[in-house]
């Protein structure tokens, strides 16, 4: 009996642990990204004025098959950069069309893929074994309330045949271009 | 004189044929139709939400990226072809809407 009601509680206590510790402060800014993960896309945000460089670590990039959830341990990145801008403030256009990125990152947003990971949401919420973060250019979370994220589980739940990512599960769909 | 008429016809008819386009495509019962578009480098797309929820314009193809946002029922938003190659449309928010392009020179 005490066996029991000890297991039940022990039970109780990893739930609670687990749950604690769920949202943006378990997932690390992953510093240096720039130079040891792969840029894979660039998105042009008109409404924003704003750029998107979306990064991906290597170990991720390398073992995702297309059509397959993505490795655990996957790390992707959407970086937001200003754009230049003429002077009456439309944006300025590369020979192809695209903004031009300015060095000035705004928002560096980041998810993260771990195992069990999912287990600190309810079934409703979860978007697999990922969890987000929001940080500034240094690295400094620019916000750590977890209801702040709640509007990223909810859009990315749009995309749960993709493993709950809009753009590189559907890179590697298109071959890795 | 017949003859000068209709070179002459047919030199002032030319430019028309390679002036740029405005391709519509709606949004109804979060649909994109057509929901597939053959265009020209320097055309462009006019995307008309004519349904009754929010719907977007986004492009998660490398070397087309783009996510013109929100955009409210009622409202247009012109997606401009600057480039060829064969990119896919999706909505952000309606993941069984798809589009597929394909802009040649």
């Amino acid at each position: 009996m005490y066996r029991l009601i000890f297991s039940i509680a022990a039970a109780g206590m990893l739930s609670v642990t687990a749950t604690a510790f769920a949202g943006p402060e378990r997932v690390e800014f992953p510093a240096g990204y720039r130079d040891v993960f792969v840029r894979y896309l660039d998105v042009d945000r008109p409404d924003r004025k704003t750029k998107r460089f979306f990064y991906v670590n290597r170990a991720a990039l390398e073992a995702a098959k297309p059509g397959e959830d993505l490795p655990q341990g996957s790390v992707l990145i959407m970086e937001d950069h200003k754009i230049e801008l003429e002077a009456d403030e439309t944006p300025r256009r590369d020979a192809e069309g695209r903004f031009i990125a300015t060095d000035e990152i705004t928002n560096v947003f980041v998810m993260e893929k771990q195992p069990g990971w999912g287990d600190a949401y309810p079934e409703e919420k979860r978007n697999g074994d990922w969890d987000y973060a929001w940080f500034l250019a240094d690295g400094s979370p620019k916000h750590s309330d977890p209801a702040r994220f709640e509007g990223c589980f909810n859009c990315h739940q749009s995309r749960a045949e993709r493993d709950y990512t809009f753009t590189f599960f559907k890179y590697v769909l298109d071959g890795k271009p | 004189m017949r003859r000068c008429l209709g070179l002459a016809l047919l030199v002032t008819s030319l430019p028309l044929a390679v002036e740029a386009a405005e391709i519509t495509v709606r949004m109804a019962g979060a649909n994109y139709e057509p929901a597939t578009v053959q265009a020209r480098a320097g055309d462009q797309i006019v995307f008309v939400n004519d349904d009754g929820v929010d719907h977007d314009v986004f492009v998660p193809t490398a070397g087309f990226g783009v996510d013109l946002g929100k955009q409210a029922p009622g409202t247009t938003s012109v997606l401009p072809l600057a480039k060829p190659g064969r990119f896919e449309v999706e909505c952000v928010f309606h993941a069984q809407m798809h589009l597929e392009v394909l802009v040649v020179e």
